[in-house]
């Protein structure tokens, strides 16, 4: 079913809103939860608590792109469910993205809100523009679907060192671009 | 900021930067799954082309064979890129590669029996050339050569164009139904089949997955279902009409640990909300389900199906041990 069709059943307020989505975006969503969490189980439990977030914001949102609407929830879903978990103890699968992006943070640069994050994703956003589409998806595999070096080896027909390169040479840029947009420096 | 702020940051870069990063992959599973679809489609058409009535074990029909082969696949090649827009890919785990496999054969193995008649006619017209090469078994191709120039022979092969004019002229005879039985040529010359490599599955990125230690999360008091004026007293859950009877608090043990998500309709508003609920162990989901209630530990609603009978319902209550009705 198209998107428009899905985002017009949850305005209808129609149960089966709930089911189309499952049918074309369960995957994809699984897949996100357990790249972050690394566990079925919990990626399920990740996936129903998408789908009530997924219901209660539509309406009155009516996003454009609803995988990519979808993508964020999960994502911030698994993410508070994985920092919950590894409050005393790490676990690998998520934070190795997480140490590694921690390069790129700018000391100077308290986030404190959502609109601090909001403007630090804007900033994120123009950044990843400046790059080739490639090096953008290489970015976003990692920093957003944490995929593994190989994983996007394998998607992108880049061979694992030089994604590793193109990681790290971006998190480099990304810093210095944080820096000198003075992100409250 | 640390590396939490900034990977939150990244959660909210904007829709269509996801997207794309999304679809590349839906590219890269694409061309994958096209070669494997190809490569079926061509496994597909040989085996019909092997079974064909006509057809004949003749060596040089390989020659036959293979012209059809690439025919198919560029067709199975052509129809697989205009289906790849639709679905979503699978991340992980290329899924969504086996529903498509089978039609593509079918449309295939369908598409080839035309083609290959044509072909082989095709091939049968050209094999003079090649068949006069090797000593082959054939009657035809020796009438051939007797015909156009017994002595000439290898002429006929190698030089002029007219002369395998001639020879291709000559051979029309040989498509008509009433073909004398070709002799089988006893010792058969060994043929090789050129070995085309099998199509493996593309190896799904494996994730590890570990057994883990759940601590238990703090219920969340807030929920979505209005539960002060009674207007969320029916629900469904998979298609199943269920009723609120009582609140009861439980033995938290006896309750299974993962939720389902049932939809609420409010009498009042007209309006569904939808909200997990919880199962306990003793009694199936088709027939109750917990919906939490208040901030009280192992304070739930319990919802029954309503085609439960009053029979029913008591063992249910007595089940669970609920003798009290609030």
């Amino acid at each position: 079913m198209e998107d428009e069709k899905i985002i017009e059943l949850y305005w209808l307020r129609s149960e089966s809103a709930i089911t189309e989505t499952d049918k074309k975006y369960r995957e994809h969503c699984m897949y996100i939860a357990r790249n972050i969490l690394n566990d079925i189980s919990d990626s399920e439990e990740c996936l129903n608590d998408t789908y009530l977030a997924a219901w209660n914001s539509m309406p009155p949102e009516r996003p454009s792109h609803l995988s990519a609407f979808l993508a964020k929830i999960t994502k911030n879903i698994a993410l508070k469910r994985f920092r919950y978990y590894t409050a005393d103890k790490r676990k690998k699968s998520a934070q190795v993205p997480i140490d590694e992006i921690s390069e790129s943070a700018v000391s100077t640069f308290d986030v404190e809100d959502t609109s601090d994050l909001k403007e630090l994703a804007g900033l994120i956003s123009d950044f990843l523009r400046k790059h080739s589409k490639e090096k953008r998806v290489v970015f976003l595999r990692r920093y957003f679907f944490f995929d593994s070096s190989e994983q996007i080896s394998e998607l992108t027909g880049l061979s694992e060192d030089n994604v590793r390169k193109i990681l790290s040479r971006m998190r480099k840029q990304l810093k210095e671009y944080l820096t000198k947009r003075g992100v409250k420096v | 900021m640390n590396g939490d702020d900034l990977i939150d940051a990244v959660s909210m870069v904007d829709d269509d930067l996801i997207e794309e990063a999304a679809e590349y992959k839906k590219e890269g599973k694409g061309h994958i799954v096209l070669i494997v679809s190809a490569f079926a489609a061509s496994a597909a058409a040989i085996a019909v082309v092997n079974n064909l009535p006509g057809y004949t074990t003749d060596p040089h029909d390989f020659e036959v064979d293979n012209s059809v082969q690439t025919v198919v696949t560029t067709e199975a090649s052509t129809a697989e890129t205009s289906d790849t827009g639709d679905d979503i890919p699978y991340i992980s785990s290329g899924i969504g590669t086996a529903p498509f496999t089978e039609p593509e054969t079918e449309k295939s193995s369908s598409a080839s029996y035309p083609v290959t008649n044509e072909v082989t006619e095709a091939a049968q017209i050209e094999s003079p050339s090649k068949t006069a090469a090797p000593p082959s078994p054939s009657p035809s191709a020796e009438n051939v050569r007797t015909e156009a120039d017994p002595v000439t022979e290898p002429h006929v092969i190698t030089e002029a164009p007219a002369t395998e004019k001639i020879v291709t002229e000559a051979t029309h005879p040989e498509e008509s139904q009433t073909l004398p039985p070709r002799p089988v040529p006893s010792p058969d010359p060994p043929v090789t089949v050129p070995e085309r490599p099998t199509p493996l599955p593309t190896p799904m990125p494996e994730t590890t997955v570990t057994v883990p230690e759940r601590p238990t999360l703090s219920p969340d008091p807030v929920l979505p279902v209005n539960r002060e004026n009674n207007t969320f007293d029916h629900a469904t859950l998979s298609g199943k009409a269920y009723s609120k009877k009582c609140v009861y608090t439980f033995d938290e043990s006896i309750l299974n640990e993962k939720t389902l998500n049932a939809f609420f309709e409010s009498v009042v508003e007209n309006t569904g909300v939808m909200a997990p609920v919880k199962t306990a162990s003793e009694v199936s989901s088709e027939e109750m389900f917990l919906l939490k209630c208040g901030s009280a530990d192992g304070q739930y609603y319990v919802f029954l199906n309503d085609s439960l009978s009053a029979e029913e319902e008591d063992k249910i209550f007595k089940t669970l041990g609920i003798t009290e009705f609030n």
